[in-house]
């Protein structure tokens, strides 16, 4: 119980880099969404279209870099010994949601930013 | 036999900021709040968005002077607020009855403030779209200077007419969170109306 | 989110309580938990199992009110050039069935149950600030009176219950009848709001110690995944409308493009959360599918993580297509491309809580009941529904059956497949519960069947009525088209369905008397509100538990720790901490009030008299801030510390 491993988990620190796992992915995602879609009309008259591949871009590392912190969680709770206390099983139950999440959303953009490259994006 | 029940007699019966229900709930209602003014925001970036002139043609920028000096007065009070909520969660009655006081002052000057500020403006709400938007987003920040300045005077009646219990001070506490969310509200509501058309 | 260390932990093993206590104390609890007789009692109680039910019996009859307008549509389009109802009633009433059935029943009986059950759930005495849940439900039901106020007297909503402008505006809809609709939308949803954050803080701080976050029950994450959809969604309709209010009553012109509005203002802010609501809609039926799924066939749910990964996913995606409800209006092509992407994306959370139901009933024993049988029937719908949806996500096939029946038949499947059946599957479950007595098994036999026979002979037709190119929101139709075969068939469809419905209200309305006696747990159910009693008294639990695993309902038994300490002659409840629900302190609820009534009274003076009038606005706000400052005014209580809950 007194490890400090079982206690990072309760602190400020620990908890806010569980949630950034869990919930960075899917607000990346959607910031990617609205960005680009605010952006279209822009970049299509103005020619930049590059643009859009980069707020893409710069989502996608956004979101693998969650996975990476939720994976560093999971190897620090590996790390501890003895018998799991309640606040470990649920720092467990919680990078397991950021891991999935993460790549999971990591993935969807990549899908949304493969019409940029096929489609031409300023056609009507 | 020893059962493995839970004594919680010796818990307090209170609790401030993020332990106490209310300070959820009123979390709950800025989030909510927060989205309406979102929508007011994106309204008003829809609108600049779609229009060849913003302001319209022949129409100035809102005069600065009142919505900077509003803008000034509420960063200022943040000071105010701080040492009442500070006062509060120390259960300081007498210091929050005067800090309680300040805040109304405070609320008192930026309605003031902010009636000037509305009859400054040359436009009326039926005029134009871009009119429509600014009273909008001018009429629905002022609502909660409103309201919340009401909930300051009776809080401010209560702690000055009535004991105090530590879940006044709970409230005392909570209602400086507001005060916050109101202020916070104002700054990029003013950095759109009045320097986003002067900066196109 | 707040981490919160334990505070100096006063939580001591003791022995448990002795029996000639504990009767005292039912007696205590009994005194301070029970509203008050009759119909003060009626108006002012702030219990979560009285207002609960209410919302869900209110909600079920607006669901009637709106299945009734359904079935006068029907038998108007049930043949060629009927004259059955004027073109102009038919407007009303087709808007009108749309309003009912998304604000009248939808969100609403979703969140009564959620109001209902949540506090059973996570094993506490009631709901966070109960007198603003009676608030949320008499500004609700006044709300919907109004509605069918004014439908009876023919200025009921006429533009859809999507509103489109500028056919909503001042200058296509004179008269009244727009008016109410948007004030009445912007008043009626101020309900939904307050219940999120309720539900929300709830979940949060009130679980009983012992339940982390992954051990709690999925209808508790659905509904909280669903509370948060709420409060970010719903302003985008309270605004719109509160535009449209603005637009109609004071002359502004937010979407009136001669003055530099645009009437594409309304359908964005209108679709940023009507597609949203329709996922409100969905996650706490996926809630209801997934408790009655676990206790049906007997085991754990199979992938827990994976489906509170769906539904976080699925309440994020929501948000993000909001735009194919727009194909057909001439946006930018890449900008349609993103919302396609996602339109399709949002199948994947479905089919992993698909999957994840599939695989509990195979690994497990099911028990063939009528709760099961719902679920079966919904999983089928839902797929059917889902697949038409993700065709709809095609633009090239959205701009070919855009305003056509097609689309009418796949959001049927979506909402009645996926929320209805869930819905009726989850009344046959709780109703036990809520009542004492089970829902007699051989008519809900007959009341499922008629329902699934009859919802899919009225609704299949339809998607090639949609082919054939019938559109949406006509009242009628020329006999050359060739649609009048298939229009009657959905038409009888609809009458077998209508009886599927009958039986079901002739089921509960027997079984409430003369059905079987349930017992605390009939269906051997693996959550906490099957712990306590069938109804369960006003005050919940006599102790609350101490919850040690995710499963409480299936390892409690009598000697399973509970929470001593707590005073028995006030409204105490525990507060305990976000992430892992440690004790934290404890907190007294407010008691029963008359001015949460008399509030919301005073609101829907401000709202109805907007109809008329700008002057209702100052006339009411006066009014509201007395009845709030009388609400929120400390008072010393007999038998309560005096605190009033208070918040703003």
């Amino acid at each position: 119980m007194s490890a400090p491993e079982s206690s990072y988990f309760e602190s400020a620190r620990g908890v806010r880099t569980l949630w950034l796992g869990i919930l960075a992915g899917p607000l990346l995602w959607f910031l990617n969404q609205q960005v680009n879609y605010l952006l279209v009309r822009w970049a299509c008259s103005s020619g930049h279209v590059i643009v859009l591949h980069a707020v893409a871009a710069t989502c996608l590392v956004g979101a693998l870099l969650a996975g990476k912190l939720a994976l560093g969680n999971r190897r620090r709770l590996e790390e501890t010994e003895g018998a799991e206390s309640l606040q470990q099983e649920r720092a467990r139950f919680m990078v397991v949601l950021g891991i999935c999440s993460s790549f999971l959303f990591a993935l969807v953009i990549i899908a949304q930013g493969i019409p940029n490259f096929i489609l031409n994006p300023c056609g009507k | 036999m020893i059962s493995r029940n839970m004594d919680v007699s010796g818990l307090p019966d209170h609790a401030f900021s993020h332990h106490s229900l209310t300070w959820w709930g009123v979390l709950g209602f800025i989030v909510v709040e927060s989205t309406f003014f979102g929508v007011l925001v994106a309204t008003y970036l829809y609108g600049i968005g779609r229009a060849a002139e913003w302001p319209p043609a022949g129409v100035a920028p809102p005069t600065l002077l009142w919505g900077t000096l509003n803008a000034g007065i509420m960063v200022l009070s943040c000071w105010p607020n701080l040492r009442y909520k500070r006062a509060a969660e120390r259960m300081d009655g007498p210091a929050c009855r005067r800090w309680l006081l300040v805040a109304v002052g405070f609320g008192a000057a930026f309605l003031a403030i902010r009636a000037l500020e509305i009859t400054a403006l040359d436009i009326r709400w039926d005029d134009h779209f871009y009119g429509s938007i600014v009273w909008a987003i001018l009429g629905f920040h002022t609502l909660h200077i409103v309201a919340d300045f009401t909930e300051c005077v009776v809080l401010a009646f209560i702690a000055w007419t009535k004991p105090l219990s530590p879940h006044h001070f709970a409230d005392f506490s909570d209602d400086a969170v507001y005060w916050y969310f109101v202020i916070a509200m104002w700054l990029p509501l003013y950095g759109l109306i009045y320097l986003v058309p002067r900066a196109l | 989110m707040n981490p919160e260390g334990p505070r100096s932990a006063a939580v001591l093993p003791t022995a448990g309580p002795r029996a000639a206590d504990a009767r005292a104390s039912h007696h205590d609890l009994d005194r301070v938990w029970s509203p008050p007789e009759g119909l003060y009692g009626w108006l002012t109680t702030t219990s979560h199992t009285q207002i609960g039910r209410r919302f869900i019996v209110t909600a079920f009859i607006f669901f009637l009110l709106g299945g009734i307008l359904a079935a006068l549509m029907r038998l108007q389009l049930s043949h060629a050039e009927s004259g059955f109802l004027s073109p102009d009633r038919y407007n009303q009433i087709f808007t009108m069935h749309g309003v009912t059935m998304m604000f009248l029943f939808a969100v609403p009986i979703m969140e009564g149950f959620g109001i209902y059950l949540i506090p059973l759930m996570v094993g506490t005495r009631n709901l966070a600030f109960p007198r603003l849940n009676s608030f949320g439900y008499f500004t609700y039901l006044i709300g919907g009176i109004l509605l069918y106020a004014a439908l009876l007297l023919d200025i009921g909503p006429d533009a859809g219950w999507f509103a489109y402008l500028p056919l909503a505006g001042p200058e296509f809809s004179p008269g009244h009848r727009m008016d109410f609709y948007a004030e009445i939308i912007t008043f009626l949803e101020i309900s939904a709001l307050v219940g999120a954050v309720e539900i929300i803080v709830t979940v949060f701080k009130l679980r009983a110690p012992g339940m982390t976050l992954n051990r709690m029950p999925l209808f508790v994450w659905a509904l909280l995944v669903t509370s948060f959809m709420i409060v970010f969604a719903m302003p985008s309709v309270e605004m719109a409308s509160a535009y449209l209010i603005l637009e109609r009553l004071a002359g502004t012109h937010f979407f009136d493009p001669a003055a530099g509005g645009d009437p594409m203002l309304w359908q964005h802010a209108f679709w940023f959360f009507g597609h949203p609501e329709v996922y409100i809609i969905f996650i706490p039926a996926t809630g209801m599918v997934a408790s009655i799924v676990v206790t049906f066939s007997q085991r754990q749910m199979f992938g827990y993580p994976a489906v509170i990964l769906a539904l976080i996913t699925t309440g994020f995606v929501g948000f993000g297509l909001w735009v194919h409800h727009m194909f057909a209006t001439g946006l930018p092509s890449l900008g349609m491309s993103f919302f396609a992407a996602a339109s399709m994306m949002i199948a994947i959370p479905s089919g992993i809580q698909v999957f994840c139901w599939i695989a509990t009933l195979w690994t497990g024993r099911p028990r063939l009941r009528v709760p099961l049988w719902f679920v079966l029937g919904f999983v089928f719908l839902f797929v059917m529904g889902g697949l038409t949806g993700v065709m709809l996500g095609a633009v090239p096939f959205n701009l070919q059956v855009h305003d056509t029946y097609f689309v009418v038949a796949h959001f049927h499947y979506v909402l009645i497949g996926g929320a209805v059946f869930p819905l009726f599957g989850g009344f046959y479950y709780w109703f036990p519960k809520m009542t004492g007595r089970m829902l007699n098994e051989r008519l809900g036999l007959w009341n499922f069947w008629l329902m699934f026979i009859g919802f899919n002979v009225t609704f299949f037709p339809m998607h090639e009525l949609g082919f054939r190119g019938m559109p949406r929101r006509v009242y009628t139709y020329l006999e050359s088209t060739g649609w009048e075969p298939l229009n009657l068939l959905a038409s009888c469809g609809a009458a077998v369905l209508a009886v599927g419905v009958l039986l079901f209200v002739i089921n509960v309305l027997w079984s409430r008397a003369r059905g079987q006696a349930a017992g605390d747990n009939p269906w051997g159910a693996d959550t906490l509100e099957w712990t306590t009693t069938s109804p369960p008294p006003n005050y919940n639990f006599h102790f609350q538990p101490v919850v040690t695993d995710r499963y409480p309902g299936w390892t409690r038994g009598p000697d399973s720790p509970v929470v001593v300490g707590l005073k028995d002659d006030a409204h105490e409840v525990l507060v305990t901490t976000t992430l892992d629900a440690v004790p934290d302190h404890r907190t007294t609820f407010p008691p029963h009030s008359i001015w949460p009534f008399l509030t919301a009274v005073a609101v829907a003076v401000i709202f109805f008299g907007l109809i008329f009038t700008p002057w209702a606005i100052p006339a009411g706000a006066v009014l509201a801030m007395a009845m709030l400052i009388l609400w929120f005014w400390p008072k010393h209580h007999v038998l309560h510390r005096g605190h009033e809950e208070d918040a703003p």
